[in-house]
């Protein structure tokens, strides 16, 4: 069971309270079912007996117990959801601290359909085993014995049969499983492989079909899918005896207890209730079998979520707060002093040995190819990595010594790619100051061009922004994104240009709104197209994670090589 | 049962493997019947022993017995077996089916999804039924069944305990539909908050950089776990209902057992009925109600497998929108010629295209431009022949589309799609897609035009890396220059290029150009693009709005012409 521990969590003994009520409930019904055939088979043995006296009472009883039972299997299963809701939470508290603590870079180490699995799935399917497995094999374990000890003070004969049996049940059934289970694994994966080649046939469809290959992706499909059914049913061969044999085991140990009886009986050795009981019992000591069979199964089933989880709590943290905290900069130039950074799996550094100053209130552009560095430089002094060697300070301290909320609201970015949640456009604003007055928020709504846009809308500032900011174009977003950063009214701020083409009004509204940001603040441009950038301080110049060259975009135009290159490159485009 | 007609109309999708089908249902009905035969034989031989018959007597019935309890697990095991090779045939023939449906229907939507989203859904589908018909559906029959001959024999002994057990046997199978209401408003806000959960999760993943920024992680991290304490207490609420549920059943079974043991009981006291025959009248009734009990499990599915068997044959019904009949050789000459086309999709769409007039010379670069539904697309998905012509007619070389075999027209036209989709197989076997015996050589040549040669050297397993989905992270701009490679393998006399430069940089772009120029003596190209570096280089420009085209002519032609075009540029240079 301890391929189900999750570690650190403790989620045992969390639960221990709710897993020994749960137990007890479930002892509970397990002893009406027995009580049930014990009266049963009392009440037969009296009418046998032509005593009708308390046969009236005695139905009673039984509709009595059927109530508790009713009452028990419904409470049962509120406890098992109980279990379940405290599993789900702590895990997920627990992944959704890990994800904060990773930070954004996790997205390059993980897909975040992978994360979102984890923490969304695989934590749903850990529920069964702490809500219903983990009681399940208690159960098993002593309601199977109860029963069968009833039976042994009434014959233990019987008794010694049926239990041969009974052990007989999980033992074999767990050899067979053991035995059986990597060609389990191995049809369930060659199902999941066929799967994939079905569902990346359809996405790529339209291709296949411009290629005039569809026909000869169809046949590839229906050779897979015979070839799976032919394996597979090869592999299954000896798992799927299975249930057959299980039901061997119950049906045989049951028959051969009554039939035991019966002649014994009829040998006069015993009563009519012990027969009676042994009839009505029989079934019931493979009971809690049958259950703890079916958890195990979906149990089972639920097992390939816990690696991932484990792997993903296990990832180690790349960004982590100094232990002694520095003191916020008063001064807010940036400089880069021999950096070298490699992004992990990258087999080429993505900087290197890079130093350069960028002065305070001054607007730097950096420029380059994409892959060329300008967008790592962002990434390292937000801290979304840190630097293999070199240091980063802002106003001469060493980001690596800032808190990191410290070191957040120093800095604001603006991007088109700017994130907006599926709230109303005034709560997104407030999202860089939660107690802006509607006034602040008219009056940076207006200073980055998006107010006449906002007030057009049905609902104005409480207009719903949908999911992904899906009724917004890039260029109002973007706006959305300036509005935001003159709130937050931090140091140092960075853009990051649109690669693709706005409209024009778009671009031009944004280029005032952008120009009254700047205005006091150290900034960083990241820049797809020189021609939006003739009027910043200094341009950097980045070739293969190196800072080629600089200047300010006069004395580059005049003399430079890389730059000219790149701005030749962009003329001839747009010639 | 109000399902049923849902659940029979999933019958045709079996077509060619009733047998198949028969034999599953048999072998479930077998074992359930021999599952109630055993447990009643069990109740016979008690009561036959202490109604005081002989030793001798009960011999008979032990092997009798003995046979019934050979019956249930051979009967399991053959289930089992035949079951899974059922399960097996369907997802091959399943799968294929949605396949062929969906092949026939793209580009199109179907309920109007994507194709991405719909294979996704029509997959799980498939799953549901499959499952359904090797697992479920015998225990259905079996359910009817059993009881059924439970009933017979219970009616044998005497009618009455047969009338008393029958409202029991209804009850019980009719408890998930007298909360089946509840249950489905309970399970609909359950997947509406796991829906909430799995939206908010993906979306705060993705926003982290801005969250983290704004220094609202606790915000984030707080509404996260409120949405899942949400999903969780729906959970709850729907498991206590269930539990009542599963609870009701388990009452009321064990009700109808002892109902039939106090008629037995009674009957037997006023010298009715002989007392060997209770003890079997018990076991009779709890196990008529057993397959019964075993089904309400999955009754709540019903619904859900009667939306999934709709769609599926949905897609199994889709017209092909072509047909592949012409015989026409091909065509010498390339010019493509759209004659008075109009197109509108469905039946009573708009038109799309309006009497469109088109004609593009052998070698000639035309460029698509206009604004997002002015037909661009449609042009595209025309000449392609993913549909035909409404009205008009389209010619390449003064052969009608639909006179060339599809085949034909596979080899004269290359396209590089706008979604591009790298399959999860190696480089080489992407770009070698529609020509698959292509050598190395060829395929590097190609690659090397597209740019895409020297990425590809640099990955550590070259040619042989597998991209798509389950390989390498590439580039939107790798992707693409692998989409054109694979294009430009094919030497086609036609390329179509739709925003296939779109994630290039302006050094990868130009020297695509450079490429494309080098290439275009003996192909004809149609691009649609966006950038104007693209757009100017071509010999022609052609301005669509509206499904009609508006200007017609070179850059600078156009720019002369102070019309539309020259608007449209005067905007996009302003900015620059």
């Amino acid at each position: 069971m301890g391929k189900y521990d999750i570690p650190g969590l403790h989620l045992q003994t969390a639960i221990r309270g709710q897993l020994i009520f749960s137990v007890l409930v479930n002892l509970a019904i397990t002893a009406c079912y027995a009580l049930q055939g014990l009266l049963l088979a009392w009440i037969l043995a009296q009418v046998f007996a032509k005593n009708f006296s308390d046969i009236s009472f005695l139905f009673m009883l039984l509709f009595a117990i059927i109530v508790l039972r009713f009452i028990l299997v419904w409470a049962a299963e509120i406890i098992a959801q109980k279990t379940a809701q405290i599993t789900k939470q702590k895990l997920r508290h627990k992944l959704l601290t890990r994800l904060f603590e990773f930070g954004p870079s996790v997205t390059l180490r993980k897909e975040i359909g992978d994360i979102q699995s984890v923490i969304i799935n695989g934590v749903e399917a850990l529920e069964s085993y702490y809500g219903r497995y983990l009681p399940a094999i208690i159960c098993a374990f002593l309601g199977c014995g109860g029963i069968l000890g009833i039976l042994a003070f009434i014959d233990w004969p019987s008794a010694i049969i049926l239990t041969l049996f009974v052990c007989a049940f999980p033992i074999l059934d767990r050899f067979w499983m053991r035995w059986q289970m990597p060609q389990i694994s191995g049809v369930f994966a060659a199902m999941g492989a066929f799967g994939n080649y079905m569902l990346d046939s359809l996405q790529g469809i339209i291709i296949l079909k411009a290629f005039g290959v569809s026909a000869q992706r169809r046949k590839n499909l229906a050779e897979r899918g015979e070839n799976l059914k032919q394996v597979s049913m090869e592999t299954l061969r000896v798992t799927l005896m299975r249930t057959g044999i299980t039901s061997f085991i119950t049906f045989t140990g049951i028959a051969l207890a009554i039939v035991t009886v019966s002649w014994r009986f009829v040998s006069g050795e015993i009563t009519a209730f012990a027969l009676l009981t042994v009839l009505f019992l029989a079934r019931e000591s493979f009971r809690p079998l049958d259950r703890l069979e079916k958890e195990f199964h979906i149990a089972w089933a639920a097992s390939g979520a816990v690696p991932p989880i484990i792997d993903f709590l296990n990832m180690d943290i790349w960004v982590k707060n100094p232990s002694k905290p520095a003191k916020l900069p008063q001064q807010h130039n940036i400089v880069f002093d021999k950096v070298d950074f490699t992004y992990p799996n990258a087999d080429k550094p993505a900087i290197k040995s890079l130093s350069f100053t960028v002065k305070e209130h001054e607007t730097v552009a950096l420029v380059g190819i994409s892959g060329s560095g300008k967008t790592t430089v962002t990434n390292l002094i937000q801290r979304f990595f840190d630097p293999d060697s070199g240091n980063i300070l802002i106003g001469n301290v060493n980001i690596r010594d800032l808190l990191l909320e410290d070191l957040y609201s120093l800095i604001s970015i603006v991007s088109q790619d700017v994130f907006l949640f599926h709230e109303t456009i005034a709560e997104n604003l407030r999202l860089a100051k939660s107690d802006a007055s509607e006034q602040e928020l008219h009056s940076v709504a207006a200073a980055a061009r998006i107010d006449d846009f906002i007030e057009n809308l049905p609902q104005g500032y409480e207009t719903m922004v949908k999911e992904h900011g899906a009724n917004l174009s890039g260029g109002q977003r973007q706006r959305i994104a300036i509005a935001r950063a003159l709130l937050k009214n931090s140091p140092i701020l960075i853009l990051d240009e649109a690669t693709s083409n706005l409209d024009p009004e778009n671009e031009k509204a944004i280029q005032i709104a952008i120009d009254t940001l700047t205005k006091g603040r150290t900034t960083l441009i990241v820049a797809h197209r020189l021609s939006t950038i003739k009027h910043v301080d200094h341009i950097f110049v980045f070739s293969e994670g190196k800072l080629v060259e600089q200047g300010t975009p006069v004395e580059l135009a005049q003399n430079s090589k890389i730059y000219a290159y790149l701005l030749s490159l962009e003329e001839k485009s747009h010639a | 049962m109000h399902n049923n007609k849902g659940i029979l109309g999933l019958i045709p999708l079996l077509k060619g493997h009733y047998a198949l089908l028969t034999f599953t249902v048999l072998s479930g009905i077998l074992s359930q019947g021999g599952t109630l035969a055993a447990l009643a034989m069990g109740g016979w031989i008690a009561g036959k022993a202490i109604s005081g018959k002989s030793l001798h007597n009960l011999a008979a019935d032990f092997i009798c017995f003995a046979f019934f309890i050979l019956i249930v697990p051979l009967s399991r095991w053959w289930q089992s077996h035949i079951s899974h090779k059922l399960a097996f045939t369907l997802i091959e023939s399943l799968r294929i089916g949605i396949y062929d449906g969906i092949e026939r229907a793209a580009p199109n939507f179907i309920f109007g999804k994507r194709i991405g989203e719909l294979a996704s859904l029509a997959t799980s589908d498939a799953e549901l039924m499959e499952h359904f018909y090797a697992h479920t559906v015998a225990d259905y029959v079996g359910a009817i069944v059993i009881p059924l001959i439970g009933l017979c024999v219970l009616f044998v002994l005497h009618p009455i305990m047969a009338i008393a057990l029958l409202p029991f046997l209804i009850f019980v199978g009719s408890i998930p539909y007298w909360l089946g209401k509840k249950a489905e408003e309970q399970g609909k806000i359950v997947m509406d908050k796991l829906g909430k959960l799995n939206g908010e999760t993906v979306e705060i993943i993705q926003g982290q950089k801005d969250i983290i920024i704004f220094g609202r992680s606790q915000d984030a991290f707080n509404c996260l776990m409120k949405l899942s304490e949400e999903l969780v207490s729906a959970q709850r609420r729907y498991g206590s209902r269930a539990g009542m549920e599963q609870a009701m059943i388990n009452g009321s079974t064990a009700l109808g057992v002892i109902c039939v043991a106090w008629i037995g009981v009674k009957l037997f006291s006023e010298g009715i009925l002989d007392f060997a025959f209770v003890p079997l009248a018990i076991m009779l009734a709890g196990g008529a109600l057993t397959p019964i009990v075993e089904v309400t499990q999955t009754a709540r599915k019903l619904g859900e497998l009667k939306a999934g068997a709709s769609r599926i044959l949905t897609i199994f019904h889709q017209k092909p929108k072509i047909m592949d009949q012409g015989n026409a050789p091909i065509p010498k000459e390339k010019t493509i010629c759209f004659d008075k086309v109009c197109f509108h999709y469905g039946n009573n769409g708009d038109d799309v295209l309006r009497k469109l007039d088109l004609t593009i010379s052998s070698g000639e670069t035309v460029a698509l431009v206009g604004h997002s539904g002015a037909g661009k697309s449609t042009i595209i998905n025309l000449l392609l022949r993913f549909c035909d012509v409404t009205s008009g007619e389209i010619r390449i070389g003064n052969c009608d589309l639909r006179d060339l075999p599809l085949a034909t027209l596979r080899k004269l036209i290359a396209y590089v799609p706008q979604d591009i989709h790298l399959f999860n197989e190696t480089i080489l076997d992407n770009i070698r897609l529609g020509k698959p015996n292509a050598l190395l050589e060829e395929v590097e040549e190609a690659a090397k035009l597209a740019k895409a040669h020297d990425f590809i050297m640099a990955l550590p397993q070259g040619y042989n890396t597998v991209c798509g989905v389950a390989g390498v992270r590439l580039s939107g701009g790798q992707k693409q220059r692998i989409a054109i490679a694979r294009a430009l393998l094919m030497k086609s006399p036609i390329l179509l290029l739709d925003e296939a430069f779109s994630h290039l940089d302006n050094e990868s772009e130009r020297d695509f150009q450079d490429a494309l120029s080098a290439i275009n003596h003996h192909c004809t190209i149609i691009l649609i693009s966006h950038r104007l570096s693209s757009i100017r280089t071509a010999d022609c420009i052609l301005l669509l709005d509206k499904g009609k085209i508006i200007e017609r002519g070179s850059h600078k032609a156009l720019l002369q012409l102070h019309g539309a075009y020259a608007q449209l540029i005067v905007s996009k240079e302003k900015t620059i």
